[in-house]
């Protein structure tokens, strides 16, 4: 039998050694997670507010460390919220059952004058229990859908409590840092339902921070961020990566 | 005696619409396909109607409105958008119309989030499943009744 030379077989076990680490290093460096949405990359910590349930008080900071949901709405609303809160169900029904406890849907009425707690209550209950309706004063309302920017006006008033209420229809995501992270338009609520669960999910774990990168890596911020490379996530030296990114 | 005259007066009516029936164009044939209330929680006194309706014919019909026992009226409505210019979304805009269109041998499509019939003043919750009776009313075609059912979508 001839013998296959020494430098042969070190080329071979080299080869195999290049290709065995590329594959690693695949494996290791994270794909960059695509949302539904795309994601605010200047994630701003959300100013906690306080509202009223029909069990008492509500705070948004009541679900640090969990995800929410939040959607602007009312319940005399004939077409645009119930579609809406009927996809947010769905999408809720398609968490994994340990991440559906972590997902916490608030609905807060444009509409404080009609939606009481009670009502807010048991609309939101029902398109799923564990959702929660929130209402408050008028101005306590106009406080908290202002500083998610949603805008909202009566119009169509034929008497003094029949109205309908025009409003923005995007729901808002918080991570676990009550930070905005996303936001789902009417439609994507609607065509990417699967796709917005594994958002959730993900959001859950924590990981993918791009407000963090960005504002390691790019301080002019406003530029789409490269996915965070595993096991290289920089922290700034405040020791607080990820709040406070806002501009 | 009253009771001649009016008997008359129903015949002479009756007589002249049938009379003034075939002069004017046959009503255009209206279908409508796939109907379905929205079942919404018990609270809401308001709802809609969504489906498909087909325009056989060779002039347009307009559905004007209609009626159900279920609930006080029913009213031809579009839910729009407008930009509002931020990141909150497009401004949802519902407006009542005086009619909906369904082109000469075209379709209208009642869908969520676009045109529909507002049922208003429901007289009770509908309950998931079961079906109501819902009168179409148009300009250019004769009523539709039809039974509803009532889904969770």
């Amino acid at each position: 039998m001839r013998r296959v030379p020494a430098g042969v077989v070190w080329a071979g076990v080299a080869l195999a050694v290049a290709v065995a680490a590329y594959l690693v290093a695949g494996v290791v460096r994270q794909r960059p997670y695509r949302y539904a949405s795309e994601p605010l990359h200047d994630r701003e910590t959300a100013a906690d507010f306080t509202l009223q349930s029909a069990s008492g008080p509500v705070s948004l900071s009541d679900f640090d460390g969990d995800v929410v949901l939040l959607f602007f709405g009312y319940t005399h609303c004939p077409d645009v919220c119930p579609t809406e809160m009927m996809r947010l169900a769905q999408i809720h029904r398609r968490l994994p059952g340990q991440d559906r406890e972590r997902v916490h849907v608030l609905m807060v009425t444009v509409d404080p004058e009609r939606d009481t707690p009670a009502l807010m209550a048991s609309y939101a209950q029902a398109f799923d229990p564990s959702f929660i309706g929130l209402s408050g004063t008028p101005a306590q309302i106009a406080d908290v859908a202002g500083a998610f920017y949603v805008s909202y006006e009566r119009a169509g008033q034929t008497r003094p409590d029949r109205y309908f209420v025009n409003h923005t229809s995007a729901a808002y995501v918080l991570n676990t840092e009550r930070q905005l992270a996303l936001i789902y338009g009417y439609d994507q609520l609607a065509a990417e339902q699967a796709h917005v669960a594994r958002d959730l999910s993900h959001l859950l774990r924590g990981r993918d921070e791009p407000a963090g990168r960005t504002r390691a890596g790019r301080p002019e911020g406003g530029v789409p961020a490269a996915p965070a490379p595993a096991g290289g996530r920089s922290v700034p030296a405040d020791g607080l990566p990820w709040r406070g990114a806002g501009s | 005696m009253p009771g001649m005259w009016s008997a008359r007066l129903v015949a002479v009516v009756a007589a002249s619409l049938l009379a003034a029936a075939p002069a004017a164009a046959p009503p255009a044939s209206v279908e409508v396909r796939q109907p379905w209330l929205r079942w919404l929680p018990p609270a809401v006194a308001d709802t809609a109607l969504f489906g498909v309706i087909l325009n056989h014919g060779d002039r347009a019909v307009r559905l004007v409105g209609g009626s159900t026992p279920a609930a006080e009226r029913c009213v031809p409505m579009t839910t729009a958008r407008q930009d509002s210019g931020s990141a909150s979304g497009p401004m949802m805009t519902m407006a009542r119309v005086p009619w909906l269109e369904i082109p000469p041998h075209g379709r209208l499509v009642l869908r969520p989030g676009g045109d529909h019939l507002m049922i208003m003043g429901l007289r009770g919750p509908l309950v998931e499943g079961e079906t109501v009776s819902v009168t179409l009313r148009f300009d250019g075609a004769d009523p539709v009744t039809l039974r509803v059912p009532v889904v969770r979508e």
